[in-house]
């Protein structure tokens, strides 16, 4: 079912980052930063919680844990099913509302931001509107909302450190936060908005409509983050296949051509990254030197697509990542580093099949990488320019 | 081409006989000398070459320009990749008067007429850029570990790079290398060699920084004729490769030393960590495998941040080159960001860079106008910050540079004298380029302990828009934005809180010139601006015209005359605020006491000391 997420309050969500005093929140909610902010609102509201409790899963010892205790009051406990269901529901990225990813193919010109992008897949690299029909581009990232390249409103706040264990200013540091505080903002009316929208599966309507009030993402406890839950719909729409594959094929063509490809027996098609996936690319600390097509062929096994297809061209932006597991127990709450494969990363791929196989075997994909159940890793075809 | 074009892409004309006695002088300077040659002629690089007293084109080369291209053009004909090869004698050649069929080469290349060499060879053109370079930078806020790494980066761009080409071929292979780039032109076949022993060369050394190197091959013939096209498909490589390669996440190199212009760095006496699992301390992402000791202890750090550290403990890099250039040392050796404090504790980042450069870059048609146009670039950015910074600051003079190189300029200086330094350099870039190219700048100020990763984010976000301005109100001159960031006030970077701002470099001048002089008038003072921008904030706008006559009757009519003169509006109708031109979007007022204040406390200082 679709969610909504209407913020009261400005979040935090990400990038913290204990050395530097400088925490920028990210400008869309992961899957478990909302499962994270579900499970404290289970706590918060559980008859038997013991901040103490240690339980241990998959041998790793953890507190705050939710899980269904079957106890006495439980059978009359509002959230039961929730507490029940955590562990399984599905939940997507959140983005803010009418937003989308922007494939990492697209250019815009760099003269004037309202003559539209190019996308390199299947255009040359110049803007057609500016004068003379050759206007410089440039890559673009982020969100899009109307066809246009879109960005939340962040506020900067700068504070005094405070020293967690005394309570007191630590010397003299300040710490920045800069936080999401707006969707949409009307220079006019002076109307803000601060909703985000995602999926959220396993659940009902009645199940999540329980939630008054969540608390997401950092800073929750001097009242960050602060915001309402309602369900937008039920029912998910399943695209048409034929259409896809008409998609596919006119995307086909326009690549050919745009590349001076003239070969019928082979097909390429794209797919985008519609939030970060963190892949295994199986090297942690060698640096050696690769090919660009050797490091095509390490993208391959990365995602793990086990068809006959070839990694034509990638468009990607790669970063490492370390996050926190605040339900370790200890000292140490950090988790491995992964690669992150950024959202809006495009890969071009190469085959002699028929695109209906091709469709068989994507379609059947949760999603690539790790973390699936949290949204990340999710993809869908990319046919070319703003779409 | 453009008559701006050419004045931009090769050096200004100079009479036959001047030239003829420039090279006499310094053909007698090179006579006895045996490999300092190339080093001579680094002074030549804005002096054109003219091979006959007729030559026509208007598009001229340097003298450095065409020696190098003349020693390149013979080395890749007739010497071999290891092989010794005698470039003095070629330096010495190129100066005599016989004429050969490279010169005639060099000269219709640089003429932009077509050149073609009797006797063609492959060649292969490398092209190598790290990039990224400010993430690589801004891993943690801390002022030694970024310079550390800024060093890190020069040194591989610079002296690395040179090192490799002098052992393998030689010296004059690179066509420019700076400011994360690197063009070289080695002889062919040597290209797919070349690529990875530089990528892994540069990850050896530092670890994170990203690399790319790619190359292209073709012949002379092909590549000076056709030079654009070639350099557009070389550039389309590098591109895919930027975006297709992955970096491991905790590399490391077996690398003892780096010797950064002589400078032994050694590695090995870092302390050890034995336990596993630590987290780097200084990057928060990376496994920790060392100790590093810093004013806040000993820290875990990782083998990238650990060398980052140790490289970071010397003297920041600039400062040599602020010497060459200004002929004098920065008053101040800066150990941390509170040392660059002004009498009110606030520092300014600048981050600026070069409009239009890609216009320009398109517009380039041989290797020559690339040598000299890169060099030209990075010369004057240099020239135009180290200048500003001594003009303003005289002998006070104190800042830290991040980057400085190419058309990058990343550098923080005192609060109070980043607007005023901020326009000498736009000025300065301005002028040097004949208004053909010009400079936005983005500035950020804050409280010194304000972390620098943010005023980097601020400064960025108003450079972005400083250029938006620059695009498109079509001015003729480089454009700024600024913002203050105060404690516990909330900003909003998606719109200007400033009524003067962004604003160009003519009106900045202006602004500042005004406000000197108000400095300059007895009566005024700091506490009564704040007063009245205190009142504008709180009172009704009718309110605070009353309170405004009041005041101004009292004290002294010259604030209404200077504020009147930096807004632009008649100083009899001005009652305090201005009129807002968009009145119909919201307040028919704004107040003018925001931006009066802020320029008051970043104009005209520099004559504090540390405390
Ligand atoms: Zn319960
Ligand atoms: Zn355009
Ligand atoms: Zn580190």
């Amino acid at each position: 079912m679709k969610v909504r997420l209407n913020f009261i309050s400005p979040f935090v969500v990400g990038g913290i980052k204990l050395v530097s005093n400088y925490i920028e929140s990210i400008d869309y909610i992961p899957g478990n930063v909302i499962r994270a902010a579900l499970a404290r609102y289970i706590l918060n509201n559980c008859h038997y919680y013991d901040p103490d409790e240690v339980v241990t899963i998959d041998g790793i010892q953890k507190k705050n844990w939710v899980y269904f205790k079957d106890k006495p009051r439980c059978s009359d406990c509002k959230l039961q099913t929730l507490c029940q269901k955590l562990g399984d529901i599905r939940i997507s990225f959140f983005y803010p509302k009418d937003t989308m990813v922007i494939p990492s193919t697209l250019m815009m010109c760099k003269m004037d931001p309202h003559h539209g992008f190019v996308d390199r897949l299947i255009q040359q690299p110049r803007c057609a509107k500016c004068e003379g029909g050759r206007g410089r581009v440039e890559f673009v990232s982020g969100l899009l909302k109307d066809g246009k390249k879109y960005n939340v409103v962040k506020s900067f706040v700068t504070r005094t450190a405070i020293n967690r264990y005394t309570g007191t200013a630590k010397d003299g540091s300040l710490y920045s936060l800069l936080a999401v505080s707006a969707t949409l903002q009307d220079q006019n009316t002076g109307y803000e908005e601060n909703v985000f929208e995602g999926q959220i599966l396993g659940l009902t309507p009645q199940e999540l409509s329980i939630i008054d009030e969540l608390r997401i993402g950092k800073y929750t406890s001097v009242g960050l983050g602060r915001c309402n839950v309602t369900v937008m719909d039920e029912k998910m729409d399943t695209p048409d296949v034929s259409k896809v594959i008409q998609s596919l094929k006119e995307f086909d063509a326009q690549y050919k051509r745009n590349n001076g490809i003239n070969d019928d027996g082979c097909r390429y098609f794209a797919i985008k990254f519609i939030s970060d996936a963190k892949l295994d690319f199986g090297f942690a600390d060698v640096n050696e030197y690769m090919s660009t097509d050797q490091y095509k062929a390490v993208w391959l096994k990365a995602l793990g697509i086990n068809l006959d297809v070839q990694v034509e061209k990638v468009y990607a932006e790669v970063f490492n990542f370390r996050g926190y597991d605040t339900s370790k127990v200890g000292e140490d709450k950090r988790e491995q580093p992964v690669h992150m494969v950024e959202k809006g990363s495009v890969i071009v791929f190469k085959t002699h099949l028929a695109f209906d196989k091709v469709i068989d075997y994507f379609g059947s994909l949760e999603g690539f990488g790790q973390d699936t159940d949290n949204g990340f890793g999710k993809f869908d075809y990319h046919f070319g320019g703003v779409c | 081409m453009s008559q701006g074009l050419i004045n931009i892409l090769s050096p200004k004309p100079i009479s036959f006989s001047e030239f003829k006695k420039l090279k006499e002088e310094f053909k007698g300077k090179i006579k006895d000398a045996d490999s300092g040659i190339k080093a001579l002629l680094e002074d030549y690089w804005d002096v054109p070459y003219y091979f006959s007293d007729d030559q026509d084109g208007g598009c001229w080369s340097s003298v450095r320009d065409a020696a190098h291209l003349y020693v390149l053009l013979n080395y890749l004909l007739y010497g071999r990749p290891g092989m010794p090869f005698d470039t003095t004698k070629f330096y010495r050649q190129f100066f005599e008067d016989s004429h050969d069929n490279i010169k005639e080469f060099i000269v219709n290349i640089a003429a932009q007429k077509p050149a073609k060499l009797e006797r063609d060879v492959q060649v292969d053109l490398v092209l190598g850029s790290i990039y990224k370079i400010k993430k690589y930078f801004l891993e943690n806020n801390r002022i030694k570990d970024i310079r550390g790494a800024s060093t890190i980066i020069k040194y591989m761009n610079e002296e690395l790079t040179r090192q490799f080409l002098s052992q393998r071929y030689i010296e004059e292979c690179a066509l420019y290398c700076g400011g994360g780039n690197v063009l070289m032109l080695l002889p062919g076949g040597q290209g797919s060699e070349a690529c990875r022993q530089l990528e892994e060369c540069f990850a050896k050394v530092s670890l994170t920084a990203k690399v790319a190197f790619e190359f292209i091959s073709c012949t002379i013939n092909e590549l000076f004729n056709d030079y654009s096209q070639k350099m557009r498909a070389l550039h389309e490589r590098i591109e895919e490769r930027k975006k297709t390669k992955v970096y491991p996440i905790n590399p490391d190199s077996d690398l003892e030393e780096i010797v950064i212009d002589g400078k032994k760095i050694d590695f090995t006496c870092v302390e050890r960590i034995n336990s596993r699992g630590e987290v780097c301390r200084l990057c928060s992402v990376r496994d920790a495998k060392y100790i590093v000791i810093t004013p806040e202890g000993r820290m875990a750090a990782c083998p990238s941040c650990m060398r980052k550290n140790m490289v970071g403990k010397d003297k920041a890099i600039f400062y040599e080159e602020y010497q060459r250039v200004i002929g004098r040392s920065p008053k101040w050796d800066v150990a941390s960001i509170s040392d660059l404090k002004d009498s009110h504790g606030h520092v300014a980042v600048i981050y600026a860079d070069g409009n239009n450069m890609g216009n320009v870059v398109m517009n380039i048609r041989n290797p020559l106008q690339n040598m000299y146009f890169s060099r030209k670039v990075d010369y004057t950015t240099k020239r135009c910050v180290y200048s500003a910074i001594h003009k303003v600051m005289r002998d006070h003079a104190r800042f830290e540079a991040i980057a400085l190189g190419g058309d990058d300029v990343f550098i923080i200086v005192p609060g109070d004298v980043s607007l005023e330094i901020v326009n000498e350099i736009i000025e300065g870039f301005d002028r040097s380029f004949n208004y053909e190219l010009t400079m936005s700048a983005g500035i950020c100020i804050a409280k010194h302990n304000t972390p620098l990763q943010s005023m980097f984010q601020v400064a960025q976000a108003k450079l972005k828009s400083a250029k938006a301005l620059a695009r498109e109100s079509g001015v003729k001159y480089g454009t700024v934005d600024v913002e203050v960031i105060e404690s516990n006030i909330s900003v909003d970077l998606s719109t200007s809180r400033w009524a003067l701002f962004p604003t160009d470099s003519l009106k900045l001048s202006k602004f500042i010139n005004v406000i000197k002089r108000m400095k300059d008038t007895k009566g005024i003072n700091r506490s009564q601006l704040y007063k009245f921008r205190h009142a504008a904030r709180e009172l009704k706008p009718y309110e605070f015209q009353l309170f405004y006559a009041y005041q101004t009757a009292r004290l002294s009519q010259d604030y209404s005359t200077f504020v009147a003169e930096i807004f632009g509006v008649d100083p009899r109708r001005f009652s305090g605020l201005i009129e807002n031109p968009n009145a119909h979007k919201g307040k028919p007022f704004v107040s003018p006491w925001e931006d009066i204040v802020m320029l008051w406390d970043c104009v005209g200082g520099g004559e504090d000391s540390v405390s």
